[in-house]
């Protein structure tokens, strides 16, 4: 591998490229927990909204059909006292005066058969009470300021009341009034007040909940009934809603808070024409709401550990990725000042190899020594070189490495010897591969310098062979030969000797008619 | 002939220039690229310049190749470096390049022939 490639790879990101990624995953990791948090939040409220508005309608379904029912029920009522009364203004022939204790008494016994507690009051032209029954419960004295006594005493031969209140029981009440005239003339009025409490076992009967309603009003909003009871008399007809009220047949509407009770309500109406008043069903909006406020609560209660992990979660994995990210980076740098530092030390050891090289110049030795010994420094130095470009230390592929080696060799000789080199790729031990390369030096030099001295043009064969744990290494020249018995001239036969020792291999070099032929085997693994 | 060294390690400079002398050429020496053109301004007998890649100065040995191949297109050029990374294709065409630790011989070769074979490491 190129070394200028190697450090390239390994350098650390541009700026930009760093700001960049520093924006990417643990911030979507972040912002996708955040997002995912906001549907599930955005789900909830619309379910809440949809939850409310359908609690509502149903609501609004349930009033209207409570004041229906209120409705049919009261107009029994009202239609069964005006009955009552209707017989009794017959028998007294419209006239006050005829109401004897006999005729009070029969009338007592016919309004016990009413649905309702009721007594009658018996009241001249003037508005004051003339006869009252049942004997024991009090009667109004004088009705001559009600405004139903006015509409009698105007002609109507009917009139509701407002919800009236007893000034000495303090019970709520309302009154049914039925004109008593003669020829045409007005006498009286005769009245049943009915406690207003009649609405109580309809307002059971529904069950509407805490906070409900059920009353009568009158069309001009004054309330007759009220379940619970009103305290005082009270008008509904400056209500924002009374407009409403008055629009429709039947219906239904949200009421603000009641200026009565100070409850917000859904309130149900129903018209009653022919009896002139309107039938009321009311549910407190707290009490309608609930049911879905504890559904909202319960929920919320799930979802919010839920959201609360998934947030957390996420800024935990965010942060443990910018931690993973931060080390990878400085990782990357330190790898890059690493390969920074492997080639200052590369390029300062074959610097200091040149300075060995150059202190040989400088000594009084022949100048062929010197330049073997450049030779052998060069050699160990391509040695190196090949190690920090393959960037495998542990074992060396000497093929290249030998190749080159042997080239370098030929450049500086004899081009006319043919040289053939047969080199399989064999790995070699890192502390094998210098001693391999100068033997190979040694003896290729050799070949050249001594072979073909006679000027005789020559092969030489270089071949090196891996037979399974060792390796075989062989030069051949076809060449004059030599003399093994003929003692060695310079360093080079102890040079191979120490180098294959080093190698622990073998070697021989051997002589014949053919040339000399040098053989060394050494084992590829070293313990 | 005369051998401009150009190199900034002293020992290797003096090593070199013992080599080149003891084979017969006159050298020059100098210790960066501005030294070196002064001299190559006063000296015109300077037909081979040896320089290293990496040193201190204004420039650097393939700044100071391409200062030569323009100014004095006669002289051959011969870089050395101990940097297994040089980029051989920044040298001007026709400038040689020899990895240190430098083979005597192929250096001589070199210095006497324009044509003589390259370091192949």
């Amino acid at each position: 591998m190129n070394a200028e490639a190697a450090v390239g790879a390994a350098s650390p990101m541009s700026p930009e490229r760093r700001r960049a990624r520093r924006w990417e995953a643990p911030h979507i990791i972040v912002a996708g927990a955040v997002a995912l948090v906001a549907v599930i939040v955005g789900i909830f409220v619309l379910l809440c909204f949809q939850g409310y508005a359908s609690t509502i309608n149903n609501a609004r379904e349930r009033v209207e059909t409570a004041a229906g029912v209120v409705a049919e029920e009261t107009k029994w009522v009202f239609a069964a006292t005006r009955s009552t009364l209707g017989q009794l203004a017959g028998r007294l022939g419209g006239d006050p005066a005829a109401a004897t204790p006999q005729a009070m008494r029969d009338l007592e016994s016919a309004m016990s058969s009413l649905p309702m507690q009721a007594r009658v009051g018996i009241y001249n032209a003037a508005g004051d009470l003339v006869a009252a029954g049942p004997a024991t419960a009090p009667a109004m004295e004088s009705v001559a300021d009600a405004d139903f006594f006015d509409a009698v005493a105007g002609g109507e031969p009917w009139a509701l009341s407002a919800q009236l209140r007893h000034p000495e029981t303090g019970e709520a009440t309302f009154a049914v009034a039925r004109r008593l005239d003669s020829g045409g003339t007005f006498r009286g009025a005769a009245l049943a007040i009915v406690d207003a409490d009649v609405l109580r076992s309809l307002a059971d009967s529904q069950d509407l909940g805490e906070g409900s309603t059920i009353s009568v009003i009158r069309t001009d909003g004054w309330i007759i009934a009220r379940t619970p009871p009103l305290s005082a008399p009270a008008n509904v007809s400056n209500m924002e809603n009374f407009a409403l009220l008055m629009a429709s047949e039947s219906g239904s509407y949200e009421s603000g808070v009641s200026p009565v009770d100070g409850v917000a309500r859904i309130v149900g109406f129903h018209h009653v024409p022919e009896l002139g008043y309107i039938a009321i069903a009311s549910i407190a909006r707290d009490t309608v709401l609930a049911g879905l406020w504890n559904s909202i609560w319960i929920v919320s209660w799930l979802i919010a550990p839920i959201a609360v992990a998934l947030l957390v979660g996420s800024l935990i994995t965010a942060r443990v990725m910018r931690r993973t990210q931060a080390t990878s980076r400085s990782l990357a740098e330190a790898l890059a000042h690493n390969e920074v530092l492997f080639r200052e030390i590369h390029h300062r050891v074959k610097n200091n190899l040149q300075a060995i090289n150059s202190l040989l110049q400088l000594h009084p030795i022949p100048r062929e020594v010197r330049a073997d010994m450049s030779q052998r420094i060069a050699a160990m130095s391509a040695v190196h070189e090949h190690i920090y470009r393959s960037h495998t230390f542990a074992r060396v592929q000497v093929k290249d490495y030998l190749h080159k080696l042997i080239d370098n060799i030929r450049a500086v000789n004899d081009p006319s010897v043919q040289v053939i080199v047969r080199i399989e790729d064999v790995a070699v031990d890192k502390d094998a591969a210098t001693p391999l390369g100068l033997i190979v030096n040694e003896v290729v030099s050799n070949a050249f310098k001594h072979a073909f001295g006679d000027g005789r043009s020559g092969t030489i064969e270089i071949t090196l062979v891996g037979e399974g744990d060792t390796a075989r290494l062989t030069v051949h020249d076809n060449g004059t030969g030599f003399d093994p018995e003929a003692p060695a001239k310079g360093i080079g036969r102890r040079l191979i000797g120490g180098l294959t020792a080093q190698l622990h291999g073998e070697s021989t070099h051997t002589s014949d008619a053919d040339g000399s032929t040098f053989t060394l085997t050494f084992p590829l693994a070293r313990d | 002939m005369k051998v401009l060294v150009v190199e900034d390690e002293p020992l290797i400079r003096l090593g070199i220039v013992s080599l080149i002398e003891d084979a017969g050429w006159l050298t020059a020496d100098a210790s960066d690229a501005d030294a070196a053109v002064e001299l190559l301004e006063g000296e015109p007998g300077i037909g081979v310049m040896i320089t290293d890649v990496d040193m201190p100065g204004s420039m650097d040995g393939i700044g100071l190749a391409w200062v030569v191949q323009r100014r004095w297109p006669a002289i051959r050029i011969i870089a050395i470096s101990g940097k297994v990374s040089i980029d051989r294709s920044a040298l001007p065409s026709g400038a040689r390049y020899f990895s240190k630790p430098l083979v005597d011989e192929h250096l001589l070769a070199a210095i006497a022939s324009p044509s003589a074979p390259s370091d192949t490491r």
